[in-house]
């Protein structure tokens, strides 16, 4: 019956679509979990619990059938989003706020499902992101790092993202001072499981492929930018959260402008974005900030393109 | 606050419509029995009842007669007694009841080399109406065409809705019908070019063949003119306006008729539907009650959601109203529950699905007034203008992850734009009107003060005029 849910282009529905998205999640999720330990699932199960709790409050709020709001799944995959963009296991109150910023502020204020100008799994992010430098300036280092001999007995252990260890080697360097290197990058193999989850909601027609498109071009022109590293686009494309921003983040119709053209220079604008502030900006990764941005410029894109085919 | 699950938030539909598209049928044409009942309703502001409860009527006698010239007469289909006859608030419903189990063979004449004129009179006087499902008054069709110089005739057979088989059929089993048809058509309208637009292909003899897609509106008549023509009527553009008349082939087949002064008294009906068990195509006097229809192809419960049509676009009829010219098939449904309908997320399947190329999506936000895109009411207004070149096809509908019922929506929002049209039409000519007035009067009390006579007729003029207004008043 699902293979059948999931074929017919007739009658997948609102929770079907999105639980759909939830399933192509999931590959990021075991790979995460295999990288960081289980600290990933518990941040997910709190957000879902928060997530529902959350829908149901504001829905009773603004006098709304509440199970109807919590229904129809939207709510399920920004709790994915959030927990997956996190730093595994952390406490409760960023995780709150979190939630709060996504459910309540950015959706259901501006008018629930459909309503919302911003990404809310991208607002929740940047509220912690803001909030609490610190906590998102470290991802736990992999498995590898934490077994090796020399470091036994060690309660836990935090290492710089690639992206985070670029920008501050230079630095360092010139501090003095020497990082510990983790030996195995995870996060290759993360951007992997999203790309695999992604292609599948390409091809099901669950994610629209000209703001996929539109992004990878846009990474591809700025990833060969004067001013950008000399890494170039693959590793541009296979760290940080690119491609969870590629397929999951930038592909949500709801915070994305409407016309197809107006789609394509959204996304580019948004992976470039990403990259300029990777590259020059101040915070290692600026893929929430870069959709943020865009998500406020939609509208303005929409009327731009339409004027101009009107033409 | 109501703290329940919402009914059918899970799965959409009861039933996916588009598994009958390419449905196959027992070959073949099953005549219906004769039913106990004929059922013919109708409104009495466009049709005057012609027939006494108790009287005998005779095949082809009229029974509405129709008011002014946008409507066709009711015709008894077979030799009946008119039962029963109930006026209700502007509507009308006559029942007949059958008296010969064999239609009488009438006499057949020929008239192959018929005038425009006397072509639109036959066609009218045999009752012929779109048969497509529009079951616009043909006559006017043709009158219109001919009005305004039509040289390609397009042959819709391409029955998009799922399941429909009957022109199928028709062209199958009585393609010489539709001949004689075209024969009459291309000398009424001095047609060049005959095109008919089928699923298959077939011969007749000068008629070319285009194979339809087989997609959902791909027997829209304007998706059809695109296809062929390669130009889109869109809005008030008609395909008339562009050189191209579309009829249905069953009713270029009833024209063929009428042309033999056999009056239009049966159709082709496609039944199917989840809850049918034989699903045929029948041969249906016009007026058998739905029912009947049902009851010679067996279906699997009782209280059922009929439609008239297909399941897409079809109109919800009640089991005991008649076949009617317009009916290309029946469909037959467990009622079942209305899915959940969603706010919008965007998604852009109407996009991709709109036949015409429209924005469904931003014309919903636009009328929901919501739209965070339409900055200015200008923009709006334009957005909302698209709305014109909507067909009322419902292929968005059939996409649309939130169920939202747009495309009665754009229609209706296009009556309202039409009627806001008509009534500023009405302003401004009524604003005309009492400044011509205004300016006669200005002009009236000039002259006056100025001395001049009024009038300049003669005294003989005045009094022929008058001697003709008073032979007038005796006659009447």
């Amino acid at each position: 019956m699902l293979l059948r849910v999931v074929r017919s282009k007739v009658s997948r529905s609102v929770p079907t679509t999105m639980l759909l998205v939830a399933v192509a999640l999931m590959p990021a999720v075991v790979m995460q979990t295999l990288s960081f330990g289980t600290g990933v699932l518990s941040n997910i199960a709190m957000l879902v619990v928060l997530t529902v709790f959350l829908e149901v409050a504001a829905a009773v709020l603004r006098r709304r059938p509440p199970l109807a709001a919590c229904s129809d799944g939207s709510g399920l995959v920004t709790a994915l989003l959030l927990g997956l963009s996190l730093p595994p296991g952390i406490a409760f109150g960023p995780l709150f706020l979190a939630a709060m910023f996504a459910i309540v502020l950015a959706k259901h204020l501006y008018g629930g499902l459909g309503h919302n100008p911003f990404n809310p799994a991208m607002v929740g992010y940047a509220a912690v992101l803001v909030t609490f430098p610190a906590l998102l300036g470290h991802w736990p280092a992999g498995a590898d790092a934490i077994a090796a001999p020399g470091l036994r007995g060690i309660d836990a252990l935090t290492a710089a993202t690639p992206l985070d260890e670029r920008r501050q080697l230079p630095m360092a360097a010139e501090l003095g001072v020497v990082l510990a290197l983790a030996k195995w990058d995870p996060w290759p193999w993360i951007n992997a499981a999203y790309m695999a989850g992604g292609i599948v909601l390409v091809v099901l027609r669950a994610a629209d492929v000209w703001l996929v498109a539109g992004f990878l071009l846009g990474l591809v022109i700025f990833a060969y930018m004067p001013f950008a590293h000399a890494e170039g686009f693959i590793f541009h494309a296979l760290h940080g959260a690119t491609m969870a921003g590629a397929f999951f983040i930038v592909t949500d119709p709801v915070s994305a402008p409407e016309q197809r053209a107006a789609r394509f220079i959204y996304a580019a604008a948004i992976a470039a974005i990403t990259v300029t502030i990777r590259e020059v900006g101040a915070f290692p990764d600026g893929l929430a900030f870069a959709v943020l941005l865009m998500n406020a410029a939609g509208p303005a894109l929409d009327r731009l393109v339409r004027a101009w085919s009107r033409r | 606050m109501k703290w329940s699950w919402p009914g059918k938030w899970w799965t959409a539909a009861t039933s996916d419509p588009l598994e009958y598209r390419n449905f196959q049928y027992p070959h073949g044409i099953h005549r219906m029995p004769l039913p106990a009942r004929l059922s013919f309703a109708g409104a009495s502001d466009t049709h005057c009842i012609a027939v006494r409860q108790g009287e005998a009527a005779m095949v082809g006698q009229v029974l509405a007669i129709p008011l002014g010239d946008h409507h066709v007469p009711l015709l008894a289909p077979v030799d009946a007694t008119v039962r029963i006859l109930t006026q209700d608030r502007g509507s009308f419903r006559i029942h007949l009841q059958p008296s010969t189990a064999a239609i009488a063979a009438e006499a057949v004449e020929r008239h192959d080399s018929l005038t425009l004129a006397s072509l639109v009179r036959q066609v009218r006087r045999a009752g012929v109406a779109g048969m497509g499902g529009a079951g616009f008054a043909t006559h006017r069709k043709l009158a219109l065409a001919a009005a305004a110089g039509v040289h390609t005739l397009i042959i819709n057979a391409a029955e998009c809705e799922p399941g429909l088989a009957s022109d199928a059929y028709l062209l199958r089993y009585d393609a010489g019908r539709v001949a004689l048809g075209v024969r009459a058509l291309r000398r009424a309208l001095s047609l060049n070019r005959v095109v008919l637009a089928a699923k298959q292909a077939y011969r007749i003899a000068g008629v070319e063949c285009v194979r339809a897609a087989s997609n959902y509106p791909a027997g829209d008549e304007r998706v059809l003119v695109r296809q062929i023509t390669g130009k889109q009527p869109m809005g008030a553009l008609r395909p008339i306006d562009m050189g191209v008349v579309v009829f249905n082939a069953a009713t270029v087949a009833a024209i063929g008729d009428a042309v033999r002064n056999k009056p239009l008294v049966h159709r082709l009906v496609s039944v199917r539907g989840p809850a049918v068990r034989q699903p045929r195509v029948l041969q249906v006097l016009l007026g058998t009650p739905f029912e009947d229809v049902l009851a010679a192809c067996g279906t699997v419960a009782s209280g059922l959601r009929i439609l008239e049509g297909g399941p897409i676009m079809g109109r919800p009829v009640e089991p005991d109203d008649g076949i009617g010219p317009a009916t290309t098939g029946v469909w037959a449904e467990p009622p079942g529950g209305q899915p959940v309908r969603y706010p919008c997320i965007r998604c852009g399947l109407c996009v991709d699905a709109c036949p015409m190329d429209l924005h469904p999506q931003a014309i919903w936000a636009a009328s929901t007034k919501q739209a965070l895109g339409e900055a200015t009411l200008d923009d709006k207004a334009l957005t909302l203008r698209a709305v014109d070149g909507c067909t009322g096809c419902r292929a968005c509908d059939l996409v649309c992850p939130s169920h939202i019922a747009l495309a009665s929506r754009f229609l209706a929002l296009q009556n309202s734009r039409r009627q806001q049209a008509a009534a500023r039409k009405a302003a401004s000519a009524a604003l005309a009107r009492f400044k011509a007035h205004q300016a006669r009067a200005l002009s009236r009390q000039a002259r006056a003060r100025a001395g001049v006579r009024q009038g300049n007729e003669s005294a003989a003029d005045i009094h022929a005029v008058l001697a003709a207004a008073k032979r007038r008043r005796g006659r009447s």
